[in-house]
């Protein structure tokens, strides 16, 4: 299972069988160019590329880039 | 994925230029992005002063680091508009981005001139956004000019101006396609408007903000309404995703080929400015824009 925060919504879901960001943005409807794929951890968040594997317990969050301001 | 120059784990793909970076390699490609537009388009020289137009979102925000860092003299202008839940929070992050980064900063209230935009937006029956962005560019233009800033710069990135020139093509509109390209010349009043970051996306924007730890501001303005011009932009990008590259070649090849089409056209035909009557901006229509705006604040008891 992973943690998924949409930045953009102000909302978290919890999702099982996500092996890969890829299959995560298909999930989600979302692009790769554009959103931002943020790995919480300790030490700094980390961006992810759309090959990049994703973990059990992995805490993501969804930077939309075209969010307005 | 690895970075395309020195192999290590990489932490953004970019398809269009078919690679992906680490971060500092990412770095090092933003820069010379950036090099390559002020270049191949003459934008300014290192020894003259810029004045950065900034909204607090990203990419004003990393515009004026990147030239910053590229030792150019910029100095970023905040519009603050008196927008309810959205300048005062828009200001406060771009006052502490300049401060940590020893920025320099110029604010404009407009409603020291009688014209925050609430008060603005009961006085006149237009859409608030087209008075508000009339606003923000008078401004723009007059701290440019007023000041003797070189050139005046603004955020617009790839996707705004290849979706930009997709809405005008659609209409074939002369006027604006002869305006539209990384460099406008300063003549008539106007200051010289430049467009350093218009061979970068807006994820390219985000992924700098990113990695450089840059704390922008996100949330929309309560009074924004959806226009047709983000709807065309989400096609543009739409496009890029399935044909990567497409988007910098459409922009450039109009470039190349279109505009000087439309430029030749427009100096036949164009309207003449001339200064407002009441504060000097150039004008087409005796008091300016702004002027007329401030006159209908003050006949609906605004001032
Ligand atoms: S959304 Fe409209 S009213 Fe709000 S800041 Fe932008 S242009 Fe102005
Ligand atoms: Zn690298
Ligand atoms: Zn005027």
């Amino acid at each position: 299972m992973i943690h998924v925060t949409l930045e953009a919504q102000a909302e978290q879901i919890e999702l099982e069988n996500v092996k890969s960001v890829v299959a995560l943005l298909n999930k989600l409807k979302r692009k790769p160019a554009r959103c931002l794929v943020i790995r919480e951890q300790e030490g700094g968040d980390q961006l992810l590329t759309p090959d990049a594997q994703l973990r059990y317990g992995d805490r993501i969050r969804i930077r939309d880039v075209s969010s307005r301001g | 994925m690895k970075c395309r120059r020195c192999k290590e784990p990489a932490v953004v793909a970019l398809p269009s230029h078919n690679s992906g970076f680490c971060g500092d390699c990412f770095f090092m490609y933003f820069s010379r992005q950036v090099d390559k537009a002020i270049r191949s388009h003459e934008l300014f020289s290192r020894e003259e002063p810029v004045l950065v137009a900034i909204s607090g979102g990203k990419d004003s925000l990393a515009l004026l680091l990147e030239l910053h860092s590229q030792d150019y003299q910029v100095t970023g202008l905040f519009v603050d508009l008196g927008i309810p839940d959205s300048s005062d929070l828009a200001r406060a992050k771009v006052e502490a981005f300049c401060a940590a980064h020893g920025l320099d900063l110029q604010v404009v209230e407009t409603a020291a001139h009688g014209l925050a935009i609430p008060v603005v937006k009961k006085a006149v029956r237009r859409p608030i956004c087209a008075v508000c962005g009339k606003v923000k560019r008078y401004y723009f233009n007059k701290v440019a000019m007023d000041q003797n800033f070189a050139a005046l710069a603004t955020g617009h990135t790839l996707d705004d101006e290849a979706g930009r020139l997709l809405a005008n093509t659609l209409r074939w509109d002369g006027p604006y396609l002869s305006d539209q390209g990384p460099r406008l010349e300063a003549e008539n009043g106007f200051a010289r408007k430049v467009k350093p970051l218009f061979r970068l996306t807006e994820f390219e924007t985000a992924v700098y903000c990113f990695l450089k730890g840059i704390d922008y501001h996100m949330s929309g303005c309560p009074y924004a309404q959806g226009a047709s011009f983000p709807v065309l932009k989400e096609a543009m990008a739409d496009l890029e995703e399935k044909r990567p590259g497409q988007m910098l070649s459409f922009y450039l090849s109009f470039l190349e080929k279109g505009k000087p089409a439309f430029t030749a056209m427009e100096k036949e035909q164009g309207a003449d400015l001339a200064p407002c009557v009441e504060c000097g901006y150039p004008t087409s229509a005796g008091t300016c824009g702004v002027c007329r705006i401030k006159a209908q604040v003050a006949d609906a008891g605004g001032i």
